[in-house]
Formats: C-alpha cells, structure tokens, sequence
C-alpha cells in the first residue's frame, strides 16, 4: 500500500471510481446482451472481467477512503512535528545563550573574588596558621573523594 | 449473482489495509550541554597557607556553579521536549 503514497489523491481516486463502473457496466451488459445473438459470444468473458472489475473496484473503493483520511493525518502530524522541533529549536537558542551569559558572570565572579584574596593576602596569612601536608591531604580527599586518583 | 455479496468484504478488507509512516526524531541538545565537566582542582601539595586554599576553593565554587547552572539548564530542556513531545502526540488519533 506505500506506493499509493507516491499517486496524487485526484487520480487515484478517478481510477477507483473508474475500475468500479466500468465493471458494473460490463457485468450487467454481459447480463443483458446475453441474449442478443452478436454479443452472445462475449457474453462469458464480460461478466467474469466486469466480475473481477467489479472486485477490484469496490477494493480500491473501501481502501480509497482509509488512505486519504490517512493522508491527511500524515500531514498534520507532519505538520505538528516540525512545530514541535521548530519550539525545541528556539528553547535550545535560548538556553545556550543563558549559559554562554551566565557562565562569563559566574567566572568574572570567581575572578574578582580570586583577586581581592590576592590583594588580601598578607592580612589572611597574617595569623601565621599554616596548612600542614596533612591537611592538604584530606582537603583534596573530601573533595576528590577517596577512591578517585 | 450470489457472488456479488463479496463486494461488500473485499471493500471492507480494502479499508483495513493501510499504515501510517510517520517517524519523528530524538531532538538534539544544545552543545554545552553535551560537554564534558571540569573536575575540580586540588590544592596543591606546596600551598601552605589559608589565602592558597581560599584562591582554590573560590576557584571549585565557580566550577561548580557552572556546571549547577548545566544542570538546571539540562532539566529545562527534558521538561520542554518532554511537554513539546506530549503536545504534539496526544491528541493523535
């Protein structure tokens, strides 16, 4: 059924309305000529094709209509679809430029702050408490954790 | 003639036979999202006094700050493609 996908709707669905009469006519007329001797001959081969005609109408008949409906729910979550990723586009633009903004006031933060102990230096060390290896240590355990090189 | 009640079935069979083939893709994520983290930096084994481990800690902070604000950033972008996903499949047929 995929490759209907590929035949505009238009003509689709003259041929299914085209297939479905001309195999009632050929049925019927293979019924009715039946007793007209010129056409007696066909008469066989008329109603079995009109037959098969007909079959294969009312086939692409009750298909038809499932694969235009289809159709147009195709579209429309097509459609709803590229709305969708259109949207996470846009929120995607917005959070970057939060983090690229909001980063630089997070790093000027830390340099300035970095700065004022360096300015401040001397008055922090004034109290002469030095940190000892060991505490260093322990410093970067809790912070690395222990398990972690 | 009895044959004719066949038209109705193969008509119904006909509206029973189609797919719908739509596929809709996993949205992609904003790059820095996608970066690796920064690990934080240890204090160096010859930094003994208290301004050393103020510049380092002050340092891990803004780290961490910078990846709290990924993270809060990570959570806006599920809650948005999650509320984007449901708006566009629920009212599917």
């Amino acid at each position: 059924m995929w490759l209907l996908q590929l035949i505009p709707s238009s003509w689709l669905e003259f041929a299914a309305v085209a297939i479905l009469v001309v195999g009632v006519v050929l049925f019927f007329a293979g019924q009715i000529l039946k007793h007209i001797p010129f056409f007696k001959q066909y008469n066989l081969p008329m109603r079995v094709i009109g037959f098969i005609l007909l079959l294969l109408g009312a086939y692409f008949n009750g298909g038809l209509g499932v694969e235009l409906e289809y159709r147009e729910r195709i579209q429309e979550m097509k459609d709803r679809i590229a709305i969708m990723e259109q949207k996470s586009q846009e929120e995607n633009v917005q959070i970057i430029e939060k983090i690229v903004t909001e980063t630089k006031i997070v790093q000027q933060d830390t340099a300035e702050t970095t700065y004022l102990i360096e300015q401040m230096k001397e008055q922090i060390n004034k109290q002469g408490c030095e940190l000892s290896p060991d505490v260093i240590e322990l410093y970067n355990e809790g912070m690395i954790g222990r398990g972690k090189e | 003639m009895k044959l004719l009640a066949l038209i109705p079935i193969l008509f119904l069979i006909g509206c029973a036979s189609t797919t719908v083939p739509v596929t809709m893709n996993f949205p992609q994520a904003p790059e820095p999202l996608l970066e690796q983290p920064e690990s934080l930096e240890p204090l160096p084994a010859d930094a003994n006094q208290v301004s050393d481990l103020l510049q380092n800690s002050t340092v891990n902070y803004g780290k961490y700050r910078e990846l709290q604000l990924k993270f809060e950033q990570w959570q806006r972008w599920y809650k948005t493609n999650r509320r984007l996903h449901e708006e566009t499949t629920t009212n599917e047929q």
